[in-house]
């Protein structure tokens, strides 16, 4: 059903479309219509595909994570594993990472009454998983990670 | 690395009944936390704040007081003087970061004014009221060094008149001063102690406002390593200068939650003697600092800051 597949590579196109937009002018610094527009469609049909602005952000944070985990497991499979690993593909992939935090501390200023819980609790199972150690490591090694993100993004003095 | 300094179990369970204590900043954070874990143990807490605290206890009284008024702290310690009820220590633990610099009415730089010129007036005014008990200041490491450079007072311009202003030069000026005048305090009082008190880096609004909330929960772990602190870890070492038995305390010194100090190896805890800041045992600053005070809260308080009150 070559249609639905269309549709499909449709949504990617325009959340790639969005990713790079908040990347550059923030959540809040693009609208609708400014997507619309890179896209080449109308927000009509934009509107078609995510019925809002916070549906879109919700897909564009699911569609991201799982590449970026996607795209871990493949890193592990040709690259030392543990730790330094995951090390190691945190300096490979910084800005992106930083990018999709960024607009996702951004999305949360815009709204604060949505639970960000899940946007981080993923990476905590995917590390879990990738590298065989328990939920208390994961969570351990992900604020870590998370915390050297922060720290790049906000500049912000850590000690 | 991660961990932290703690006041002996028996000395927080003990009986505080008939003690009494003044705390600022009484509403959130530390001096928060502090009024709760005192009023546990029995004791009376007269705190102020400039904003109404919710702390509800019989034991409590609060009172509010805006530190940026000079005249009104004054008025404050009269009061207090009047009634001649004495305390068992005042703890001044207010302190503000305004990231813009801010004017008190008498045009003084806001941290200046809140974070060292209040805690002098309150100190040096109610002594008679403090006999034979404790004075806490809360300092901060940044009284050390901030964004790599050793703290400064700055007596060409206090005030931020002709230099632009960075709130955290601000606040590493504000106390250093203020460790600086337990440090002269000490000196000329040997019926009081006074200790400076670093709290460890605290999880409280000032040091993590450029931290999303809903990030610190995962962060946490991450953070800890690096040296992060509770609210209750960092009431422990005000907790410490307010019980110890006072041959455990050195008065006019530094006491300091665990803390990274430019040129030690390893975090630091307990007494930082002397302090990393050689500018705190300098005569000439000292001398210095107490004239510049003295003159700065005679032109504000006159006529009452005389001679006798002047230190």
């Amino acid at each position: 059903m070559p249609k639905i597949v269309d549709h499909d590579k449709r949504r990617v196109q325009i959340l790639e479309s969005a990713f790079s937009l908040f990347a550059t002018s923030g959540y809040h610094g693009v609208s609708v219509r400014n997507i619309a527009k890179s896209t080449g469609m109308t927000t009509g049909m934009l509107y078609h595909y995510f019925p809002s602005k916070p549906d879109l952000f919700t897909a564009l944070v699911g569609l991201m994570q799982n590449r970026q985990i996607a795209d871990f497991n493949r890193f592990l499979e040709s690259n030392p594993s543990g730790q330094l690993a995951l090390l190691l593909f945190i300096q490979q992939e910084r800005q992106a990472l930083q990018d999709l935090l960024s607009i996702a501390i951004d999305f949360h200023r815009v709204h604060p009454e949505v639970d960000m819980g899940t946007l981080l609790s993923p990476y905590e199972d995917a590390i879990s998983e990738a590298l065989d150690v328990p939920m208390t490591q994961a969570r351990q090694l992900f604020s870590t990670v998370l915390g050297e993100l922060v720290r790049g993004l906000l500049g912000v003095k850590l000690t | 690395m991660t961990s932290r300094f703690h006041c002996p179990t028996p000395w927080l369970q003990q009986s505080l009944k008939g003690q009494r204590y003044l705390i600022t900043g009484v509403r959130c954070g530390l001096g928060y936390e502090l009024a709760q874990q005192l009023l546990k143990q029995g004791a009376t807490v007269l705190g102020v704040s400039r904003n109404r605290c919710d702390i509800d206890n019989e034991n409590f009284q609060w009172q509010q007081l805006d530190l940026s008024d000079l005249r009104a702290v004054q008025q404050f310690t009269q009061s207090l003087l009047n009634m001649n009820i004495p305390f068992h220590g005042l703890i001044n633990n207010a302190a503000t970061i305004p990231s813009t610099l801010q004017r008190t009415t008498h045009g003084l730089e806001m941290q200046w004014c809140v974070n060292y010129l209040s805690p002098v007036v309150l100190t040096e005014s109610l002594q008679t009221l403090l006999k034979g008990e404790r004075v806490v200041h809360l300092s901060s490491s940044a009284h050390h060094s901030v964004h790599g450079r050793l703290g400064a007072v700055y007596f060409d311009d206090i005030h931020f008149k002709d230099r632009s202003y960075d709130h955290w030069v601000a606040y590493a000026q504000s106390k250093l001063a203020l460790t600086i005048h337990a440090k002269q305090f000490a000196q000329h009082h040997t019926d009081i102690s006074i200790v400076s008190v670093h709290p460890g880096w605290v999880d409280t609004d000032i040091s993590q406002s450029r931290v999303p909330k809903w990030l610190r929960p995962t962060l946490n772990p991450y953070l800890r390593r690096k040296g992060l602190c509770s609210q209750w870890e960092g009431v422990q070492p005000i907790l410490f200068a307010l019980l110890a038995p006072v041959d455990q305390l050195h008065s006019g010194e530094l006491f300091c939650q665990f803390g990274f100090f430019e040129g030690d190896t390893r975090p630091h805890i307990g007494w930082k003697t002397p302090s990393p800041n050689p500018i705190v045992d300098d005569p000439i600053v000292q001398k210095t600092l107490t004239h510049l005070t003295n003159s700065e809260l005679s032109s504000i308080l006159k006529p009452s800051w005389t001679t006798d009150s002047q230190y």
